[in-house]
C-alpha cells in the first residue's frame, strides 16, 4: 500500500479521462481483440450498451434472462480485466488510477451511438420496470450511466467530477419505483465524487497525508464494489432480488458513503470555494435526507454550511490545497463532530488513524531525531533553510533560535508577536483555519510548542555533531500509534523531556555553560575587577587616543598580558575568547538612541535592533540604505570625538550550541554593561589620581594667615570627596546590589532550569534586569548621569590646572611676606564653582530623578537613593 | 603584577609585626614557610602579585624590606621557620648592631648613615614592580629605630616617590607609665610629625587598646603575641579586598581616597571583629555573626583599636567597613538601613556621611569558624584625643626639659629644639583641623564671601 503511496515522478495531467476521440479509437480497435483477452471497460460498456438495444427491442421476459447472462460474464470479464490490468502503463503514471473504476464519458456514449436515446418504460409491466432499472441501478452505483438513469443533462464530467455525477430517472418511470430509485441516486453520486477525489489528489501535490487518506477511502470503496458485486449476484441469481432489497442492503453503505463524500467535497471546496459555490444549492438540495437531519442535529446543518462557504467565497478563498496538517484538523475535527453516530464515528477515526499515519511519521522523526523530512510542507514545522547557524555569528536578533524552527501557524511561546504574526498564513474564510501545514490539528495544538521545542533541540544537538538516541529500549519505533491515542501523548512528552534534558546537559555539562557565564560575569562585570585596572594601567597611554587611531591589536595584546599575570582561575580559562573592540559610539549616546526608539526597554526582542548597524562587526542586515547612511555619518562624527578610552569594549566568542545562550543578543547587553561599569571605573580612577595629586605639599601644608586660600582647598577637596563618593556609591550599588544578586539569582535558577527556553529566557531576563536596575533603560536617567559623570570626569581632567593654581597662590602668598590681599582668590572660586554649581544642580536632579523611578517603576533604585542621599550635597 | 605593594617594617615592633603578617599572609594564599605554593592551594581567585614575587623558581618571596639598627628581632626571624622566605638580600641590619637607643635623634641620624644602602634596597624593590602602588610601613613611633629611621624614611619615600602611596601602620605607645622608654612623648611628636606630612595614610594602631583588647581575652602571658596578630589581622584584612579581589576597592588608592577627604586629616582608626586566634577561639567566642551584628559591633568604640577619650562632638569622617565570608549583598543594605535609623554612627556635617561597604571573599586556606567577620576602617575626629594626650606627655616632659640630652648630642638638635616646637605646631594644628571638622562651618567661606553655592 505504501509503495503506491510513495510518490514517482509524474507530469500532472488534470483529466485522465480520455478524450472522445481516442475513446473511440480504443473502443474500436479493443473491441477485435475482446474475445481472447479481457477488453477494457470502455469497451465493454460500450458492449453492453449494445446488447442493451437489443433488450430494450425484444422487449420480452426472455431477454431479461438473456441480458443477465451477459451482465454476468461482462463482469467476468471485468474481474479478468483487473488481474491483468497490473501491466498497464498508465498504472505508472498514475498508481491510483489503476484502482479506479474508470467512469465512461457520458459524451462518448452519446458520440458513439448518436443521440442519446430516452427510453421510454411507458407501458412496461412494472415488476420489468423493476427489473431494468435494478440493473440500470447496479451500473449506475458504480458511476456508469444505464438506460434509464443517466446523467442530468447539466452534468459536465469535465468540471463537476469532484461533487459526484449527477444522475436523473427516466420519467416514465413508475413512481412508486421512481421514488425509491431517487433515494438510491445520491449514492451513485458519492461513488462517483469519492472516486473522483481519490483519482485527483493522487498526485504528488496533494502530500502524503492527503495519500494515505485516498489509500484508505479506496480500501472502502473496495468493500463497496464488493457489495455491488454481491448484489448483482443476488440480482443474478435470486429472482426474488427486488428494489426494496436493494435499497435494504444498501442503505448502510448509503450512510458511509455519505459521510465520505461531505469530508471529500468539504475538502475540495474548501481548496477552491468559488469554483464548489455554484453547486453547492445542488449538493444540498440532493444530501440524503437522513444526513441533512443529522447535520442539523450536529449544528452542521444546510444553512451554516452555505452561509460558510458564502463567507468563504467573500473573503477570497484561502490559500493552496488542502493538505498535511489541514486534513488532520478536518478528520478529527468531523470525527469530533460525529460521536453521536457511531458509524460515522468510528469511519472517520480510521480514516484519521490511517491519513495521520505519515503525518505522525513525520512527527514521530522529528521529535525523536530533530530530522524535518516533509516534501510537501504539511508538517506544522518549517524549517528556513537559508538561516544557518554561521549567522549567529553577527546576527543580533537571534534568529537563529526564533526563526529557523518555527511553527507554520506563526505562534511562538511567549505568544503570537509582531514579527512571527506575518509568517503565518491568511486563515481559510470563517472558519479560521489555516490552510495546509499550518494548521495544526487541534488536538494536537496544545502540544505544538512541546513539538517544535523537541525537534529543534534534537536538531541542535545533531548540528553539534553528536548523534541523537539511535533507538532506546523503550518504545520501538514500528509500533503503530495513533494520534488519537493518549500513549502517542506520552511519547510526545517523553521525547520532549528527552530532548530537553540531552539539550540542557549538552549546554550545562558539556559545553559547561555556567563556567562560560561567570567568566563573563569575570570580564564584563568585573566581578574581580583588578585584571581591569592593570589592564587600564598598560594601556593608559594607548587609551588616551582617539578610538580611531588606538591600535586594538595593541590593546589586545595588553588585556592578555594582564589576563595572563593573573592567576590561574577557571575564569581565564576562556580568555582567548574575549576580544577588544572599539564601539563606534558612545555609552550614552547609543543608549539614548536606543532607548529613544523603543520608548521603554521592557524585554521586547528586536528593540535592541536599532544601532546595532553602528556597532561592531559588519552590522547587522536588514536596515533601510537611508537609515544605514545616517547611521554611518553619526559614526563617523562619533569616532573622531571619542576618545579610545570612552569607545573601549570588549567582545566575546563561543562556539556554536552556546551561541545559543551566549548570543548577539545578549553579548551586546553585555557590553552595555560594561561599558557603564568602565566608565564608572575610570571616573574613580581618574578622582583617585586627582587625589593622589592633591596630596601634595603644596595641598598640604597649611597656609597660617591665610583662611580663605584654604577654605578654597577645601571646598576642593570637598568637591571631589563628594564626587569619589558618589561614583562608588553607583559603583557599589551596580555590583553589589544589581549585578551580585540578579547573578546570584540567575546561578539559582540555572541549577533548577528545566527548559532550553526557559535557560534562554532566564539569561536575557537576567540582563534586562540588570540594564533597567542600573538605570540604563531610562533617558531621563540616562541623560542626567552621563552629564553628572561628565562633570566629575571633566572636574579631573582639571587636576592640574587646580594644582597650578594652589601652587601659584601659595608661593605668590609667601613671596609677599604672607599678604592675603597678593593672593586674590576671585577667580578661583569662580572657576571652582562652576564645577560645584554644575556638580550640585545635576546631582539634585538626578536624586530627584531616581527617587522618582524608585518609587514607580524600578523598585530596585530605592537602594540608591539611599546611598545617594549618604553623599548630601548642599542644596 | 599589578599595583604592588611593598612593605617596609622597622624596628623592633615593625619587624615583629611585619614577620607575624608575612605569616599570615603566607597561611591566606596557600604559600608555606619556604615560600613555595602548597599543592591544594590552587583554588585560585586571589592575588598574591600584590604582595608576592615569583622567583626563577617558583619561590614566592615577599616584597618586604626588613630594617632594623639592632639584629635581634631579625635574627629571631631568619631563624625561625619562615627564614628562607625572605629575599636575604632585602634585610638591612645596622653593621655595628647598636640600635637607636630608643633616641628619636639617634635613629633618625642613623637614617641619614645609612640612606643609600636603605634606598638602594627600596629602589630594587620598586623597581622590580610593574606598576608600583605605594609603600607599606610598619613600625611603632615610641622608640627609636621605628620612630626616627621610620620617620627619615618617610621623608625620602616622599620626596622620591611624589606620586606613591605611602601608609603606615604605626603603633602608638602606651600612655599609662609603666613604659620601659620614658622619652617616648618626644619620639611620638617628632614622629608624628612626619607621619602628618609626609605619610599620606596613618592607621593607627594604640597599644593601649590593643593591651585593652587583647587582655579581654586572655592572660598576660603571650599577651605580646597576640598583639601581633591582632595587628596582622586587621593589616590582612585591611587589605583583602587587593589580595581577593571583587567588584571593588581592588586597589590601594581607591580605599583611601574615600577615606581621607582632606589630605591632612589621614589617620584612620580600625576595629575587627570576631577578633580570635588559635589560642583564644575556645576561650571567648560570639556566636552570631550576622552582617548586622559585625557592622553594629565595628562601631563600638571598646572594639576600636585607638582608645579615645569619648567625646560628645566626635563624628566619623568616613567609613569603609571590609566585610569578608559569604554575605548576600542584600544583607548589607538591610544593615545599612538599621544602622541609619538607629544612628549608630555620626558623621560630619559637611560632607559624604556613608558606610561604604567592601565584600571581599575570605581565603579558602585559612578555616575561619564565623560566617562573617569584619574589619571597619575610619576616620575619626576623635583620634584627635590620642594627640591630645601626647601632647600633654610631651609637654609635661617638656616643661621639666628632662631626657633632652640624648637628643642633643645629634645633629638635628645640636643647634636648639626648634624642632620639638615645630613638631609640636604641627601636632597642635592637625589636633585644630580634627577638632574643626566637627563643626558644620568647617568649608564655609571665610570673611566677606557669600554662600553661593545652592
Amino acid at each position: 500500500m505504501s509503495s503506491l503511496l510513495t510518490p514517482r515522478p509524474s507530469s500532472r495531467t488534470s483529466r485522465l479521462t480520455l478524450s472522445t476521440k481516442q475513446i473511440n479509437k480504443i473502443a474500436g480497435t479493443i473491441a477485435s481483440v475482446r474475445a481472447t483477452r479481457g477488453a477494457p471497460p470502455r469497451s465493454e460498456v460500450d458492449e453492453d450498451l449494445d446488447e442493451d438495444e437489443e433488450d430494450v427491442n425484444g422487449n420480452d421476459m426472455e431477454i431479461k434472462i438473456t441480458r443477465r447472462t451477459t451482465t454476468s460474464t461482462g463482469r467476468g470479464r471485468e474481474s479478468i480485466r483487473e488481474q491483468s490490468f497490473i501491466a498497464e502503463s498508465s498504472f505508472v503514471r498514475a498508481p491510483l488510477n489503476s484502482r479506479v473504476a474508470v467512469q465512461p464519458s457520458p459524451r462518448a456514449k452519446k458520440s458513439s451511438k448518436g443521440k442519446a436515446r430516452e427510453e421510454s418504460l411507458k407501458g412496461v409491466p412494472i415488476e420489468i420496470q423493476e427489473a431494468f432499472i435494478l440493473e440500470d441501478l447496479l451500473f449506475v452505483l458504480m458511476g456508469i450511466p444505464g438506460t434509464y438513469i443517466t446523467h442530468h443533462p447539466d452534468y459536465n464530467p469535465e468540471e463537476d467530477d469532484l461533487d459526484g455525477a449527477q444522475f436523473v430517472v427516466s420519467n416514465t418511470l413508475d413512481l412508486s419505483l421512481r421514488d425509491l430509485v431517487d433515494r438510491i441516486l445520491p449514492l451513485a453520486k458519492y461513488y462517483t465524487a469519492i472516486a473522483a477525489f481519490i483519482e485527483r489528489r493522487s498526485h504528488l501535490d496533494f502530500g502524503l497525508v492527503n495519500h494515505a487518506l485516498c489509500a484508505s477511502i479506496r480500501d472502502m470503496l473496495k468493500d463497496y464494489l464488493t457489495l455491488v458485486s454481491q448484489l448483482e449476484h443476488a440480482f443474478i441469481s435470486s429472482s426474488t432480488f427486488s428494489l426494496q432489497k436493494l435499497f435494504f442492503y444498501i442503505h448502510p453503505t448509503m450512510h458511509t458513503l455519505a459521510t465520505l463524500f461531505s469530508l471529500t467535497s468539504e475538502l475540495v471546496h474548501a481548496e477552491d470555494p468559488e469554483e464548489g459555490d455554484s453547486d453547492i444549492e445542488l449538493v444540498m438540495e440532493e444530501e440524503d435526507e437522513e444526513e441533512r437531519r443529522r447535520n442539523e442535529e450536529l449544528g452542521l446543518g444546510g444553512e451554516g454550511l452555505k452561509a460558510l462557504l458564502g463567507e468563504m467565497k467573500g473573503s477570497g478563498g484561502g490559500g493552496g490545497i488542502v493538505k498535511g496538517g489541514e486534513v488532520v484538523a478536518v478528520l478529527w475535527e468531523r470525527m469530533m463532530n460525529t460521536s453521536g453516530d457511531p458509524t460515522a464515528h468510528q469511519l472517520y477515526r480510521k480514516l484519521l488513524r490511517d491519513a495521520s499515519r505519515p503525518y505522525t511519521q513525520m512527527l514521530t522523526r522529528w521529535i525523536k531525531m530533530g530530522h524535518l523530512s516533509d516534501p510537501y510542507d504539511e508538517f506544522m514545522v518549517k524549517e528556513s533553510k537559508f538561516i544557518n547557524r554561521g549567522t549567529l555569528e553577527m546576527d543580533y536578533t537571534d534568529e537563529y533560535w526564533d526563526r529557523r524552527y518555527t511553527l507554520r501557524d506563526g505562534s511562538t511561546i511567549s505568544g503570537p508577536t509582531k514579527r512571527h504574526q506575518g509568517s503565518a498564513p491568511a486563515t481559510r474564510g470563517a472558519g479560521g483555519r489555516l490552510p495546509g501545514g499550518a494548521c495544526i490539528p487541534p488536538l494536537l495544538d496544545a502540544w505544538k510548542h512541546k513539538i517544535l521545542l523537541a525537534g529543534k533541540y534534537l536538531n541542535v544537538i545533531r548540528e553539534c555533531g553528536i548523534e541523537t538516541r539511535e533507538e532506546e529500549g523503550g518504545v520501538p519505533q514500528d509500533e503503530e500509534c495513533y494520534l488519537d491515542d493518549d500513549q502517542f501523548y506520552t511519547r510526545v512528552e517523553d521525547a520532549y523531556q528527552y530532548a530537553n534534558r540531552t539539550l540542557l546537559q549538552l549546554l550545562l555539562k558539556d559545553q559547561s555553560l555556567v563556567p562560560r557565564l561567570r567568566s563573563l560575569k569575570y570580564y564584563f562585570f568585573l566581578a574581580q575587577s583588578s585584571f581591569l585596572t592593570h589592564f587600564l594601567d598598560l594601556a593608559h597611554s594607548e587609551l588616551r587616543k582617539s578610538s580611531k587611531s588606538a591600535s586594538i591589536v595593541k590593546l589586545q595584546s595588553l588585556l592578555y598580558l594582564s589576563l595572563n599575570m593573573n592567576f590561574n582561575s577557571e575564569e581565564v580559562e576562556f580568555r582567548e575568547d574575549i576580544k577588544v573592540t572599539m564601539a563606534s559610539s558612545g555609552l550614552y549616546e547609543w543608549l539614548l538612541k536606543v532607548v529613544s526608539v523603543s520608548g521603554a526597554i521592557g524585554g521586547e526582542d528586536g528593540e535592541w535592533d536599532i544601532g546595532v548597524g553602528g556597532s561592531s562587526a559588519g552590522g547587522a542586515g536588514g536596515e533601510d540604505g537611508e537609515g544605514k547612511r545616517r547611521e554611518d555619518k553619526d559614526k563617523d562624527r562619533d569616532k573622531k570625538a571619542m576618545a579610545a578610552m570612552d569607545a573601549l569594549s570588549l567582545d566575546y566568542t563561543v562556539k556554536f550550541p552556546l551561541s545559543l545562550v551566549i548570543s548577539r543578543k545578549t553579548i551586546l547587553r553585555y557590553q552595555l554593561l560594561f561599558r557603564f561599569l568602565l566608565h564608572l571605573k575610570h571616573v574613580e580612577q581618574n578622582l583617585c589620581s586627582m587625589w593622589i595629586d592633591q596630596k601634595a605639599a603644596v595641598w598640604r601644608t597649611p597656609v597660617r594667615g591665610h583662611p580663605e586660600l584654604e577654605k578654597w582647598r577645601a571646598r576642593v577637596f570637598l568637591l571631589r570627596a563628594r564626587m569619589l563618593t558618589y561614583v562608588q556609591q553607583i559603583l557599589a550599588f551596580a555590583t553589589f546590589e544589581v549585578l551580585e544578586p540578579n547573578w546570584r539569582k540567575l546561578e539559582e535558577k540555572l541549577t533548577k532550569v528545566q527548559t532550553v527556553d526557559q535557560l534562554l529566557k532566564d539569561h536575557v531576563d537576567f540582563l534586562d534586569t540588570c540594564l533597567k536596575e542600573c538605570m540604563l533603560t531610562s533617558s531621563k536617567l540616562l541623560r542626567v548621569l552621563s552629564r553628572l559623570l561628565q562633570t566629575c570626569s571633566t572636574f579631573a581632567l582639571y587636576t592640574s590646572t587646580f594644582t597650578k593654581s594652589a601652587n601659584q597662590a601659595l608661593s605668590t602668598f609667601q613671596n609677599s611676606g604672607e599678604d592675603p590681599g597678593s593672593v586674590p582668590m576671585d577667580k578661583r572660586w569662580d572657576f571652582l564653582f562652576k564645577f560645584e554649581q554644575n556638580f550640585n544642580h545635576s546631582f539634585k536632579v538626578h536624586l530627584d530623578c531616581v527617587q522618582y523611578f524608585a518609587s514607580s517603576e524600578n523598585v530596585a533604585l530605592l537602594a540608591l537613593v539611599v546611598r545617594l542621599n549618604n553623599v548630601r550635597v548642599p542644596s | 603584577m599589578p599595583r604592588e605593594i611593598v612593605t617596609i617594617q622597622l624596628g623592633q615592633c615593625g619587624n615583629q609585626i611585619g614577620s607575624v603578617f608575612w605569616q599570615r599572609l603566607c597561611a591566606e594564599h596557600g604559600i608555606d614557610e619556604q615560600g613555595i605554593l602548597q599543592e591544594n592551594a590552587n583554588e585560585g581567585g586571589d592575588r598574591k602579585d600584590v604582595f608576592f614575587y615569583q622567583a626563577d623558581d617558583e619561590h614566592y618571596i615577599p616584597r618586604a624590606v626588613l630594617i632594623d639598627l639592632e639584629p635581634r628581632v631579625i635574627n629571631n626571624i631568619r631563624s625561625s621557620a619562615y627564614a628562607k622566605l625572605y629575599n636575604p638580600e632585602n634585610i638591612f641590619m645596622s653593621k655595628d648592631g647598636g640600635g637607636a637607643g630608643n633616641n628619636w635623634a639617634m635613629g633618625y641620624a642613623a637614617g641619614e648613615r645609612t640612606y643609600e644602602e636603605v634606598m638602594e634596597i627600596i629602589d630594587r624593590e620598586a623597581e622590580g614592580s610593574d606598576s608600583l602602588e605605594g609603600f607599606m610601613m610598619m613600625h611603632s613611633i615610641g622608640g627609636g629605630t621605628g620612630s626616627g629611621l621610620g620617620s627619615f624614611l618617610l621623608e625620602r619615600l616622599n620626596d622620591k616617590f611624589p606620586k606613591k602611596l605611602i601608609q603606615t601602620y604605626s603603633v602608638f605607645p602606651n600612655v599609662q607609665g609603666g613604659s620601659e622608654v620614658i622619652v617616648q612623648p618626644y619620639n611620638s611628636l617628632l614622629a608624628i610629625k612626619r607621619l602628618v606630612n609626609h605619610a599620606d595614610s596613618v592607621v593607627v594602631l594604640d597599644n593601649n587598646a590593643l593591651t585593652r583588647i587583647t587582655a579581654d581575652s586572655k592572660q598576660n602571658e603571650g599577651a605580646h603575641d597576640l598583639k601581633n596578630q591582632l595587628v596582622a589581622t586587621v593589616m590582612a584584612a585591611s587589605t583583602q579586598t587587593l589580595r581577593y579581589p571583587g567588584y571593588m576597592n581592588n586597589d590601594l588608592v581607591g580605599i583611601i581616597a574615600s577615606l581621607i577627604p582632606t589630605p591632612r586629616c589621614h589617620f584612620l582608626m580600625t576595629s575587627y571583629t570576631p577578633f580570635t586566634t588559635d589560642q583564644i577561639e575556645k576561650v571567648k567566642s560570639i556566636r552570631k555573626t550576622t552582617v548586622l551584628d559585625v557592622m553594629r559591633r565595628l562601631l563600638q568604640p571598646k572594639n576600636r583599636m585607638v582608645s579615645t577619650v569619648p567625646s560628645k562632638t566626635a563624628c566619623y569622617i568616613s567609613i569603609l567597613n571590609i566585610i569578608q565570608g559569604d554575605v548576600d549583598p542584600t544583607d548589607v543594605h538591610q544593615s545599612l538601613l538599621r544602622i541609619r535609623e538607629r544612628q549608630l554612627a555620626t558623621f560630619i556635617p559637611w560632607g559624604p556621611a556613608s558606610i561604604q561597604v567592601a565584600l571581599t571573599r575570605r581565603s579558602p586556606y585559612v578555616a575561619s569558624s564565623h560566617r562573617v567577620s569584619g574589619l571597619m576602617l575610619a576616620n575619626h575626629t576623635s583620634v584627635a584625643s590620642i594627640f591630645r594626650r601626647t601632647l600633654d606627655q610631651y609637654d609635661r616632659l617638656r616643661t621639666r626639659k628632662a631626657f633632652l640630652d640624648g637628643y642633643k648630642k645629634e645633629k638635628m638638635f645640636a643647634n636648639g629644639l626648634e624642632e620639638f616646637d615645630d613638631a609640636r605646631g604641627v601636632v597642635e594644628e592637625l589636633l585644630n583641623e580634627y577638632k574643626a571638622c566637627e563643626s558644620p562651618d568647617y568649608i564655609s567661606y571665610g570673611t566677606g564671601e557669600g554662600e553661593p553655592a545652592g
